[in-house]
């Protein structure tokens, strides 16, 4: 049991130091203003900006179901996969993407999507029309999935390759066929793969600011580009920025308690 | 694991010697005591792209250590911390605007320019006084400047326009032109974007008058069906590829795009802009005032000032770093006329309430 308490130790110091302190500052700050006096305008503040709240979970709901509708079908035919040096292989495929900096594979997508860029050269040789996809939601909602997919496949991935076979050698034995055997068997015991892809997708998306920002045009004011003009712009008020701060992330945990009530018979023993 | 343990203890006790030596060596050098600097990121040339490290060369040739160099992201988070009691820096830079505010609000303490052997190589035309920043000239040196332009594609004005691209870009009017719709890029930023509008209104940049704020975010509403983006740095990579017509951008900036496209101009526009001059102050809290003043004059020196000038891009006060610039720097755009000077109108600070209206305004065009 002591021994137990000795490998915990640095993980308790770690998550103390740079999680809950802090958070703990964030909170302090959010019930602050200039003078350092108590103040719960930060907070009354926040009803101005609705919209852009609105706006930015509608951005992230629609880029995370995006990034769910394309892991899944990769997810289900790798863990197919028999070899297993195959199975290394798309491991590998799937995270290499990430041993890139985020904001440069950004860089890399404007670089397509921009008016005269690599996709709209390739259609204007085919004699096909060009698309206006740069600086428009699309544009943000495509790179916001690209970027958090190996996020999400993982997960998904791993929960169907704990799959027993037996189980699904049991449905096809009672008569199943291959819909109702995904249906009953393989969708409920991956939910909690999908959960948790779901959270980490959809808590990245929520927050980061480069996203709207490169490929939105600036039209597209999220909740993360508001928080750093806060912190970083000529307004600078880290009060405010604070408050926002904490209530995106309550508003966050809240989705993802309901989502997770949701599923609660699949995901017992799952919780964030 | 016992040798594992001892040869990385061995490897520690090596390492810490070292420091220790380092440190040593290091502080008998500094014999004239220490200076704390409080600096915008990227702003003295620091070594890289084959520039001077001005900040070692000042602590080889004073023997006075920087203690400690901070850097802010904008003027407003250094006037914050500046506030705040616990902090003390010893040289701090500002824009022109939170001079005037550093001024009023007590925080800065005047430079005696007796001291200063090279103030002189300062021109008068961006000293404090000319443009009311620093009326006295005696809390502030300036240390570079800008300007706001226009810069656009000629072949693709022409192009979308069907007229002579110099007809077309003449002031501020051609960022609302129709036939530029979705090639034309503004700023992000919420001061300068108004400014823009300002200008176009032919009202001043530092108007308090509530109306001319809300007419000036009327048209800046008009004009984002027209805008292709919003941007700051994306601008390089966007106006060299040929992707928008027409941008407004900082002179710096202007000069280094031009060089990488040569479709690529540049416009005063007729009704007038804004000029940027920072500058370095010294806190009132200062604990080492020798030291400040002994590292402004080292900034003022051509030399210098001439490695800060070629590191930044934009302009130098500096008259005499001035004539020693390569003709690659030495052009129209960084160092315009008298009469576009004269034409052009500095920030000033504005009330807390006018601040926020205009940023609030700004997220509700832009969202």
């Amino acid at each position: 049991m002591k021994k137990h308490y000795l490998t915990f130790t640095p993980y308790c110091i770690w998550i103390f130091l740079f999680i809950l302190t802090p958070t703990f500052v964030v909170l302090i700050f959010a019930f602050l203003n200039e003078n350092s006096n108590f103040t719960l305008e930060n907070f009354l503040n926040i009803k101005n900006y609705f919209g852009v709240i609105l706006k930015s979970l509608g951005y992230t709901t629609a880029a995370t179901s995006l990034c769910f509708f394309l892991a899944y079908p990769i997810s289900y035919f790798a863990s197919k996969i028999k070899s297993n040096m195959f199975k290394k292989i798309f491991i590998i495929a799937i995270s290499l993407p990430m041993w890139t900096n985020l904001l440069l594979r950004t860089y890399s997508w404007m670089t397509i999507l921009e008016n005269n860029g690599i996709l709209n050269n390739i259609l204007k040789s085919l004699n096909l029309s060009p698309l206006k996809i740069m600086n428009t939601p699309i544009a943000v909602i495509i790179v916001m999935a690209y970027d958090f997919l190996p996020f999400m496949i993982i997960p998904i991935y791993n929960s169907i390759c704990k799959i027993d076979e037996n189980l699904i050698q049991a449905g096809e034995d009672l008569g199943a066929n291959n819909f109702k055997i995904f249906k009953l068997i393989i969708l409920p015991l991956s939910m909690p793969g999908i959960l948790s892809g779901f959270s980490i997708v959809f808590v990245s998306c929520a927050c980061c600011f480069f996203i709207p920002r490169l490929l939105g045009g600036g039209f597209n004011v999220l909740i993360g580009e508001l928080i750093e003009s806060q912190f970083m712009g000529s307004v600078y008020n880290p009060w405010f920025g604070s408050a926002i701060s904490i209530f995106f992330m309550l508003l966050i945990i809240l989705i993802i308690k309901i989502t997770q009530k949701f599923n609660k018979t699949e995901t017992e023993n799952l919780t964030i | 694991m016992k040798k594992i343990m001892l040869a990385s203890s061995t490897l520690f006790l090596i390492i810490a010697v070292i420091i220790t030596i380092n440190l040593t060596q290091k502080n008998n050098n500094f014999k004239n005591g220490e200076i704390k600097i409080f600096c915008w990121g990227q702003y003295i040339a620091d070594g890289t792209e084959n520039s001077l490290s001005v900040l070692d060369e000042f602590e080889k040739e004073n023997k006075v250590k920087i203690k400690s160099f901070n850097t802010f992201e904008s003027c407003e988070q250094m006037y914050t911390k500046l506030k705040s009691k616990n902090c003390s820096y010893d040289i701090v830079f500002s824009s022109d605007y939170m001079v005037k505010k550093l001024i009023d609000e007590n925080l800065i303490m005047p430079i005696e320019k007796s001291s200063l052997k090279n103030y002189e190589n300062i021109s008068d035309d961006f000293k404090g006084e000319r443009w009311g920043f620093d009326t006295t000239n005696s809390y502030s040196v300036p240390y570079c400047w800008g300007h706001i332009g226009l810069i656009y594609n000629k072949k693709l004005v022409e192009k979308l326009t069907g007229e002579e691209a110099e007809k077309v870009v003449k002031g501020w009017d051609a960022l609302w032109n129709e036939k530029l719709k979705q090639n034309i890029l503004m700023f992000i930023n919420a001061k300068d974007s108004f400014s823009v509008a300002l200008k176009l209104l032919n009202k001043s940049l530092n108007t308090t008058n509530e109306e001319d704020i809300l007419k000036a975010a009327e048209i800046l509403k008009k004009q984002k069906p027209l805008v292709q983006a919003y941007v700051m740095d994306e601008m390089f990579d966007k106006m060299e590829n040929n992707e928008a017509a027409i941008s407004v951008a900082y002179s710096g900036d202007i000069v280094k795009m031009l060089k990488n496209n040569k479709n690529l101009k540049y416009c005063f526009p007729k009704q007038g802009s804004n000029i940027f001059i920072d500058a370095v102050c010294i806190p009132k809290n200062s604990k080492n005032k020798e030291n400040a003043l002994k590292f402004i004059d080292f900034l003022c020196r051509e030399d210098i000032a001439l490695e800060n000038a070629k590191f930044l891009g934009y302009s130098t006060p500096n008259k005499k770093a001035y004539s020693n610039l390569s003709e690659n720097f030495k052009n129209e755009i960084s160092y315009p006329k008298k009469e576009i000077l004269n034409k052009c109108e500095i920030y000033l600070p504005t009330p807390k309430k006018l601040t926020n209206l205009i940023e609030t305004l700004w997220v509700k065009i832009r969202s």
